[in-house]
């Protein structure tokens, strides 16, 4: 198999902490917005239940770029080069290429592209690329302290993600879209 | 300059987990801050969202940047900037001169609350007071103003803080926690949690709020406020007259087989011993010559009727069928009844108790009952279970905190030592003896690091307090409402400028400086010393910040050995000398009470009605005050996940998680008021006050409204929420049972504050 890098998202241990979200500032620099964002399940506002009181439901779902192997961005981009895959499947925006066009951030099905406007370009999740190539798991993933989030090559079907995708029956988000996603969702 | 590390602990230490950092510098500014590593323990690393942002502390805007003096009214917010050395001038001349009208015990000193995570700076906060002689309420430092569980404890099981280690529920079957939100509040708690539920345990959540804990449950509890003591007696009720008891833990462990007099309900004593039901024998024992108790019956011993406490426990609880506990509480009669009998069946079962249960007046009844709920089910003193309060600690050898020593830098040779104001045994009547100076005045107050004006109740009872002082001085790191009352404003450090030693659980973490202090901030410890040279007091200053260090770790106490400062220096996160293996409470079953056992019965409480477990309303109860005619809602303030009590409010990153502070209410509360989402509405009492914004949510029963705990003022339209609350100096918010031995003898079991026991009415604006 192809190596993919991939993140594994256990909604079982998730608790709706933002550690991921703020970890991604911290680890990026973002003044302003995260390039993952924890989603509550009611669709509302944040850890708003679902339901009327006392039958209530809730639980947390984090999303972020799905470093698809078939991208809509990437598709979408008009600079050639600018979106570009890695040799281990991370989808990259090269930042002195993008003109800002924001095409890429219309394309992508799951909102996780946002725009930064003091640059002028769109900004998305690296998987951390530059910590991957220093052997080290993306900084939420490290900060996620309750386990909620796996890192590793869900190519090798020998991979702790791997194993957590069979043993626990893991699903993609949209997978009728057709962009092949790398980061799969184990039920809450 | 290429990166630097130094470690450090998380500034947002109020959840009193302490997490280690790592801090990491580039070109002398703080650029991220992570988690770091406990040596040889890599499950005990964590952070939240508080510790991640810390470095948005440092860099702050609105940091305290220079001394200040007030030059309007209290409270007005007319600040003239001034040097340090007249600001410590005017301190100091100011003391003298109150010294010589009213004695060194009109100042009082509060260095640090427990977010001031540096021990030494704490300690020589202390220091400065026993010099000085200063005067105030308990010692002269921390006033607990949340003692109500480890009062519980003590009452039952003779000892206050009883931490049951959490990770001790990995062996548990059940786990029920009772009005604690840890995914929000006590994250490492949490993860531990997860654990032991992915290993099986059953999660159960009792609170009325569906919170971020009762989402993750297998079975959320919803019940009414302020009735939990209600619900243990339901479940105590079904457990009991099924006869799903411990037999022989209640015979051997509790007071169960003691005898009751029927004609003053004292225990049955000769020679000043217990006397119990010998049922072999069929006649009175002493209760530690026999093993065979009768723990029911009645029985006449030398013409006087007595029944065993079991039995008298058991006609309590007769009352609380699970019918009458569902009318009390909310929680249906038959969900009670399924609960009981899990719980009863689920042995080894923890229960872990936090604030939640410990806010309202009275409350105290049900943190006790449900520690007697745990022990007649034998779940106290094993593997597994527990009925705990959220601190660590077995309840028998000394935490590891208490072994270091800190007393000496606290208290320093030949020093006069603080004077505390008699009777002082609480919270609410610490700050009524201020205002009434009696039996003396008090004319000073020195707050370092706390925030009180802000933590907890009505503005106007701190105005009257503050009206008898002439000197203010508040040391911190933001303009608090606390600070904004004070007549002198001095700058601190925030703990990534200074050096110092912390704690976290077992292990001392190096609080290494890791940038020059910004703008003219001064470490606490500075500012006690230099304060003190100008008072005459510099022999008592003359040691360095390492000085202090060494003599706070150079204890004789095993845990200790071989933990120097060079070591410490080194290694930064260092474990003391402990086994990795969590500890349980009372392994040996050996209860600190006057009787070595669990007191379920209490004669110190019988003047109270208060021998057996029982349930009483709280003071503002929707249901039996006064005021709920006017005033129908209950308000909570709850903690959430991007505060540490007062603090973080004013940190970008977090606010863009929880932007600004809104009314939670029900749907069908906003619907009868015409309340619509993103109204402004106004929340109000005969006491204050709020106006903000509302939002619909199913998260808080009809009845109830919520606001988050932790934001500050100026950050509502109008108002505060604590304005609703009562004042601190209120009496008629102790509760009485915490107001006699053995609770007033205890330094952390004290009668709470009761921030949750509030009606009020809102309305559209």
């Amino acid at each position: 198999m192809v190596k993919q890098y991939s993140l594994v998202f256990d909604l079982r241990r998730c608790i709706g902490c933002h550690n991921c979200t703020i970890a991604c500032k911290v680890e990026n620099n973002l003044e302003v917005g995260s390039w993952i964002k924890v989603l509550t399940s009611s669709g509302t506002l944040v850890d708003m239940p679902t339901g009327k009181y006392p039958q209530l439901s809730l639980y947390w779902q984090p999303i972020t770029c799905m470093h698809c192997q078939n991208p809509p961005c990437l598709e979408a981009c008009p600079v050639e080069g600018t979106i570009y895959i890695r040799p281990d499947g991370i989808v990259l925006i090269e930042k002195e290429k993008c003109t800002g066009c924001e095409l890429c951030i219309s394309a992508c099905p799951y909102g996780v592209i946002q725009f930064n406007p003091q640059a002028n370009v769109a900004e998305k999740c690296s998987l951390c690329s530059h910590r991957v190539d220093q052997g080290l798991p993306p900084f939420c993933v490290k900060e996620c302290i309750w386990g909620a989030i796996h890192f590793g090559d869900i190519g090798d079907p020998n991979s702790e993600v791997s194993q957590l995708m069979s043993s626990r029956d893991g699903y993609a988000l949209e997978p009728e879209k057709g962009t092949q996603p790398s980061n799969y969702y184990l039920a809450p | 300059m290429g990166e630097q590390v130094f470690y450090n602990t998380c500034p947002a230490a109020g959840c009193h987990q302490y997490c280690a950092l790592k801090v990491l510098v580039k070109d002398g500014k703080i650029h991220k801050v992570e988690s770091a590593d406990y040596p040889g323990n890599p499950a005990a690393r964590c952070i939240c969202v508080r510790g991640l942002s810390s470095a948005q502390v440092v860099y702050h805007p609105d940091r305290l940047k220079y001394p200040l003096k007030r030059i309007g009214e209290r409270g007005e917010g007319k600040w003239q900037r001034i040097s340090w050395d007249e600001a410590l001038d005017t301190i100091a001349n100011k003391l003298m001169e109150l010294k010589k009208k009213y004695g060194p015990e009109s100042l009082k000193v509060q260095p640090g609350g427990s977010s001031n995570v540096g021990l030494i700076g704490m300690s020589v906060g202390s220091r400065f007071a026993n010099v000085w002689g200063a005067g105030g309420a308990f010692t002269c430092g921390l006033w607990s103003s949340d003692g109500g569980i480890p009062a519980a404890s003590l009452i039952i099981l003779g000892v206050g803080w009883q931490g049951h280690d959490i990770q001790d529920f990995i062996h548990s079957k059940m786990i029920i926690l009772w009005g604690w939100n840890p995914a929000e509040t006590a994250l490492w708690d949490m993860k531990c949690i997860l654990d032991a539920k992915d290993k099986g345990a059953k999660l159960v959540v009792i609170g009325p709020m569906f919170d971020a804990t009762a989402a993750k449950a297998d079975q959320w509890i919803p019940i009414r406020p302020g009735t939990d003591a209600a619900l243990a007696l339901g479940m105590m009720n079904v457990i009991m007259e099924e006869g799903h008891y411990d037999k022989d833990y209640v015979a051997k462990y509790t007071v169960g087989p003691f005898l009751v007099r029927d004609d003053n309900k004292l225990f049955l004593r000769d020679d000043g011993k217990c006397l119990v039901w010998d049922e072999k024998a069929d006649a009175p024992k002493p209760h530690d010559l026999t093993n065979s108790p009768a723990l029911l019956g009645s029985f006449m011993v030398k013409g006087v009727r007595c029944k065993p406490a079991f039995q008298l426990l058991m006609e309590r609880v007769s009352q609380y069928n699970p019918e009458k506990a569902a009318s009390i509480t909310g929680v249906p009669a038959e969900t009670i009844r399924r609960l009981a009998l899990e719980y009863a069946a689920s042995k080894p079962a923890a229960i872990k108790m936090s604030h939640g249960l410990a806010r309202t007046l009275n409350s105290n009844l049900g943190c006790r009952n449900a520690i007697i709920l745990a022990a007649i089910t034998g779940n106290i003193g094993i593997q597994g279970g527990g009925a705990s309060t959220t601190q660590t600690g077995d309840g028998v050898s000394p935490p590891f905190p208490a072994v270091l020593n800190n007393r000496e830098i606290m208290f320093p040779a030949g020093a006069p030592g603080t004077k505390t104001i008699p009777g002082t045994t609480n919270y609410m009547k610490g700050w009524a003896a201020i205002r009434d100076g009696k039996p003396y005045p008090v004319k000073a107050l020195i707050i370092s690091f706390q925030n009180p004006l802000q933590a907890s109740g009505h503005i106007d009872g701190y105005r009257e307090i503050f009206s008898q002082l002439e000197l203010v001085v508040v040391i911190d790191i933001f303009m608090t409402r606390t600070a904004r009352y004070a007549d002198i404003v001095l700058p601190d450090t925030t703990i990534f400028e200074r050096d110092d030693i912390s704690l976290s659980g077992d292990y001392l973490i190096k609080m290494e400086k890791a940038i020059e202090p910004l703008h003219q901030s001064k470490p606490a410890v500075e500012i006690w010393s230099e304060l003190a040279q100008r008072l005459g007091l510099g022999k008592y200053f003359e040691y360095t910040l390492q000085d202090y260090m060494k003599i706070f770790l150079d204890s004789k106490h095993p845990y200790a050995a071989g933990i120097t400062l060079e070591r410490l220096e080194k290694e930064k996160i260092v474990r003391a000398n402990k086994p990795l293996a969590s500890t349980i409470a009372f392994p040996n079953k050996e209860f600190p009470t006057p009787s070595g056992k669990v007191e379920f019965y209490q004669e110190r409480l019988i003047e109270l009605g208060e021998e057996l477990p029982v349930h009483k309303e709280q003071l503002e109860s929707p249901r039996t005050s006064a005021l709920a005619k006017n005033y129908p809602l209950t308000l909570l303030t709850v903690k959430d996940r991007t505060f540490t009590q007062t603090q973080m409010a004013n940190i970008g990153w977090l606010r863009e998680i929880n932007p600004e502070p809104m009314l939670d209410i029900n749907s069908v509360d906003a619907q009868g008021r015409g309340i619509k989402d993103n109204d402004t509405v106004l929340v109000f009492n005969d006491r204050g006050r709020v106006k903000l914004r509302a939002r619909l949510n199913e998260a808080v029963p009809p009845g109830t409204v919520n606001i988050d705990h932790g934001w500050w003022p100026e950050q509502f339209a109008e108002g505060h929420y604590n304005d609703l609350d009562h004042r601190v100096d209120d009496l008629s918010t102790v509760t009485p049972s915490l107001d006699m031995e053995p609770v007033t003898k205890d330094f952390f079991a004290t009668s709470p504050l009761i921030p949750w026991d509030c009606l009020v009415e809102v309305k559209k604006i």
